[in-house]
């Protein structure tokens, strides 16, 4: 893997800012992608990356956030239709190798990964926590 | 058939009179409790509210029988979701989505879904209205591969008093019938063209401008 990465976050709320953040002072190239400008807030004062206000299920946008040239895209909005709709632009028209959508729901969740997208359901994660930890007694 | 309708409020009601007087069986989700009262009194229809890109939703509306699904809500992302879900998960035939952002049709397209973009029909209809005067009616059809466009002939037109063997149209478009007062012709090589003649021309897109502007009046 490349030391410096180009990524593109959609959304910036509490997941996708610390991921920015994160991914920011690890010295790779960040482009934050939200439909309101208010969520940046949320990245700290070290974060050098972009911020772009704009629907990333508009194809101007995802050009104008240079996707062709990404190497990773990560969708994280709060909504699972729109994350799986940016998922899989970025990954059958722009060609982005590694693609990751957050579905919440993990009925759809199941269904998107056997269409071969690969998906993070906070659902199913906390769920596995939570089985573990009991089981741990 | 069984037929499922997500859609915004009015649209899955008009959307729905139709389906039901063709008789089909009629299923409709509807974010919208109030909204889901109005069309359960109005239509002999079974209405579900709830999110319609939930596949547990779109379960209760019988997608696993259904054999036509409309995707019309106002956001595209759900639209697609839903396509995508009727036809891998639930294996329904037939599906259509609206797409509300035109440039997202190619999205729909590449995932193998058939789209209607009223946004996009509307937007040409109003530019070919502002742009020429004597186009009266314009229909794009087969998913936006054929117009059909009625061009009103005014005085200065070129090719008046002329047959129609002797204009010289582009291949990919045709003269499809002549309103001439009362009358309706359907035209052949020797018929002539008259003022006021509203003549109904079938044109692939791309040239459609080319085929406008031999019979305007410029």
């Amino acid at each position: 893997m490349k030391e410096k990465l180009y990524i593109i976050i959609v959304g910036c709320g509490r997941l996708g800012s610390a991921m920015g953040n994160h991914l920011s002072l690890k010295g790779h190239s960040i482009v934050m992608i939200d439909l309101k400008s208010d969520a940046f807030h949320k990245l700290n004062t070290e974060f050098s990356g972009f911020k772009m206000e704009g629907d990333a299920t508009e194809f101007s946008v995802l050009q104008q956030a240079k996707i062709e040239k990404a190497d990773i895209l990560m969708s994280l909005t709060d909504d699972d239709n729109i994350n799986i709709m940016v998922a899989q632009i970025a990954q059958k028209f722009f060609g982005i190798k590694k693609v990751i959508a957050r579905i919440v729901d993990p009925l759809k969740q199941t269904i998107y990964a056997d269409l071969g997208l690969d998906t993070i359901s906070p659902t199913l994660i906390t769920q596995d926590f939570l089985q573990t930890w009991i089981t741990k007694g | 058939m069984e037929i499922i309708i997500i859609g915004d409020d009015r649209l899955s009601y008009y959307l729905g009179k139709t389906f039901l007087a063709k008789g089909h069986r009629l299923n409709i989700i509807n974010r919208n409790a109030e909204h889901c009262s109005y069309l359960a009194k109005n239509l002999k229809a079974t209405i579900i509210n709830g999110d319609g890109s939930d596949p547990d939703i779109l379960y209760q509306a019988g997608a696993h029988t259904a054999d036509v699904i409309v995707a019309a809500t106002p956001y595209d992302q759900d639209n697609l979701v839903i396509c995508q879900l009727s036809k891998s998960y639930f294996e329904i035939p037939q599906s259509l989505a609206m797409v509300n952002d035109p440039d997202n049709i190619v999205v729909f397209e590449k995932f193998g879904f058939k789209t209607i973009s009223p946004t996009f029909i509307v937007g040409e209809i109003i530019d070919q209205l502002a742009s020429f005067d004597s186009i009266t009616h314009l229909l794009p059809i087969g998913e936006g591969k054929v117009n059909i466009t009625e061009i009103k002939l005014t005085s200065g037109c070129p090719i008046l008093g002329k047959q129609l063997k002797d204009i010289n149209l582009p291949e990919q478009a045709l003269i499809s019938c002549i309103f001439r007062k009362d009358d309706a012709l359907i035209p052949r090589g020797l018929t002539t063209l008259e003022l006021n003649d509203r003549i109904l021309v079938i044109t692939k897109p791309e040239i459609q401008s080319d085929v406008l502007r031999i019979f305007s009046a410029d």
